[in-house]
């Protein structure tokens, strides 16, 4: 049975939301608000200090979180009473579980002083939560039970569709890769470690005594790994395009090359404008939106491939119901 | 509230089993936040800030007579200092309207530059006792007064705010503790040692143009220029020191005087600038 209308609007509403607190989260450290508040969980010993400076960003970030936490939690209600599949339940658990962990470790960061590898987990891992609700999101949508119920006008060619999933895999991982790499490079502060672009320090690679200065190796590893990204996802989107008969993926690939350009372009404007706020920002955004649409798009080719090599057991039986104590 | 003060090591416990694991929605699921498990780990176990050692034992420094004095200027167009507009906190908007200056240079009518830090650095021997008087660092108008505060090691660092508005006091040291304080109300005080010497940064996250250093030294012999830029360490013994002049945004110099007890010996610095100096330039690097 397909979800109803209430589980597919509440799921999209948790993954939008998930979106918006990762921009919360971006216009903190674009700001360099992170330690506005010097205690967790409690902000200045209060719920509600006055929201001035950056406490504006740090304490409005807490106030979001707390909120989709909520929301991701409710969500798991909604899931559980709104006829969706075992696996759709499971990873809402997984999106709860994990934006507590997002929580626990926004606060060791904070008492902690921002340390690097704490602060690139909780960017790293907040991009998770968003994959996980998104793929929920998804999973609850008129798209997916159209491919259940209703095979595409022409069978694609199991070729085509196994490279175009093979690349839309590599392409996600690769943009999480990446997400990474843009993580340390923010939480380090080396998002100018490399002061020009396309070039750096004038050359295409650094040279001698480039490297001796701090965040050269992290900035320039993100900037060469982009045109990794670039080359997968080019790949990918044109993989998606053949497969003729499922509109969807033309749609998909066009927008995934439109998010690609814009990133590259914000990547280099975060450069070119000594990381403004809201360009620094708009690049972490885009970043989670491409990660996210090769998560989809990844998540959408599984689906037709398995219903088109192994139907018998890929299509969702009727024992793969949510739990009837959830 | 509770903050986070200068000594206090924390540890971090990880996770023996983390619930997503437990649920394993999937593989991919899990494939993702394995590396996320891991750079969490490598953070849990990287060194923490170390208890500050105390300073080592040995023969007590010997204080003289000798006095080394004069003063520091800026030659060249004096770089505009950054201007900022403080709407972000209507209290700072109230007691700095309009566009404020960062006081980065403060050079005098006659090019006397103040907020420079003179220190020995090499040439002193022994062991000095701390003062217990404390220093303060207060913050008044959104601004931290003195921006350029000296102390010796263990001396007392009383850290104020006088406004009535939050402040957060963030000193990001390297050799000492780092530490991160919030100042909710006025008369909120910490007090503070660091064990071993640096200029440490000290920064307001809530207010980001707030910026003081507070420079640490392991003996007496240091000065901070006032406005005029006239500096004097005093009580100097007989011998030859090397002397560093640093300034937060203009490159340190050293020079070496000689003095014999009761001399009074007289050294000027001068720092160059350039027209195209930026004056949003990054600070200088505080050396250790």
């Amino acid at each position: 049975m397909k979800p109803g209308r209430f589980v597919r609007v509440s799921t999209r509403t948790v993954a939008v939301s998930v979106f918006l607190l990762l921009v919360a989260g971006a216009l903190v450290t674009s700001t360099g608000s992170g330690l506005a508040v010097p205690d967790w969980p409690l902000s200045y010993g209060k719920l509600m200090p006055p929201m001035v400076g950056g406490i504006l960003y740090e304490h409005g970030h807490r106030l979001i979180a707390a909120t989709v936490a909520t929301m991701v939690g409710l969500q798991i209600l909604v899931l559980g009473f709104g006829r969706t599949d075992r696996t759709t339940f499971r990873l809402g658990l997984a999106a709860f579980g994990a934006i507590l962990g997002q929580a626990v470790l926004g606060g060791i960061t904070v008492l902690f002083l921002l340390p690097p590898a704490v602060s690139s987990a909780h960017a790293g891992l907040a991009q998770i939560v968003f994959a996980l609700t998104a793929t929920i999101a998804l999973r609850t949508s008129r798209t997916w039970s159209r491919f259940s119920e209703q095979a595409p006008r022409a069978a694609p060619d199991p070729v085509v569709l196994s490279k175009a999933y093979r690349l839309a895999l590599l392409a996600a991982g690769a943009s999480y890769v990446q997400i990474l790499l843009g993580a340390i490079v923010r939480h380090t502060g080396a998002g100018l470690s490399i002061p020009d672009w396309p070039l750096s320090f004038g050359k295409i690679v650094p040279t001698g005594s480039d490297w001796a200065a701090s965040g050269v190796l992290a900035h320039f590893a993100h900037r060469t790994f982009a045109w990794v990204v670039v080359a997968l996802v080019v790949a990918a989107a044109l993989a998606l395009r053949k497969l003729r008969g499922i509109p969807a993926f033309g749609m998909l690939s066009s927008l995934w090359l439109v998010l690609l350009a814009a990133q590259v372009t914000l990547g280099a404007t975060s450069v070119w404008t000594a990381k403004a706020v809201a360009i620094t920002s708009a690049h972490l955004a885009v970043g989670g939106l491409l990660w996210i649409t090769g998560v989809l798009a990844a998540v959408l080719l599984a689906r037709i491939k398995a219903l088109f090599t192994a139907p018998a057991t890929a299509v969702a039986p009727a024992g793969d119901a949510a739990p009837a104590a959830a | 509230m509770k903050g986070f003060g200068a000594g206090r090591v924390f540890h971090l416990v990880s996770p023996k089993k983390s619930r997503m694991q437990s649920l394993s929605p999937s593989r991919a699921v899990r494939a993702a936040v394995a590396p996320l498990a891991l750079a969490l780990l490598l953070g849990a176990c990287s060194p923490k800030n170390p208890e500050a050692s105390k300073a080592p034992a040995g023969p007590p420094g010997r204080l003289g007579t000798a006095v080394v004095s004069g003063r520091v200027s800026l030659a060249g167009a004096t770089p505009a200092n950054e201007k900022v507009t403080m709407t972000t906190d209507p209290f700072c908007d109230g007691h700095n309207p309009g566009e404020t200056e960062l006081p980065a240079y403060v050079v005098g009518a006659d090019g006397g530059l103040g907020n420079v830090l003179l220190r020995v650095t090499e040439g002193v021997t022994g062991v000095y006792a701390a003062p217990v008087e404390a220093k303060q660092l207060d913050q008044i108008g959104c601004a931290f007064s003195p921006r350029v505060l000296a102390l010796m090691t263990g001396q007392p660092l009383d850290i104020v705010s006088s406004d009535a508005t939050l402040h957060n006091v963030h000193a990001a040291a390297k050799a000492n503790p780092p530490f991160n304080l919030g100042m909710p109300a006025p008369g909120t005080r910490y007090t503070r040692t660091f064990e071993k010497p640096e200029i440490v940064p000290f920064k307001c996250d809530v207010h980001p143009w707030m910026r003081a250093w507070v420079a640490v030294v392991p003996h007496p012999f240091f000065a901070v220029t006032g406005p005029d830029g006239r500096y004097e360490i005093q009580r100097l013994p007989a011998g030859t020191y090397t002397v560093e002049a640093w300034h937060e945004k203009l490159p340190a110099q050293t020079f070496a005087v000689t003095v014999a007890e009761g001399e009074a010996a007289s050294h000027d610095v001068t720092f160059e600038t350039s027209a195209s100096s930026p004056s949003s330039a990054s600070p200088a690097a505080p050396p250790a």
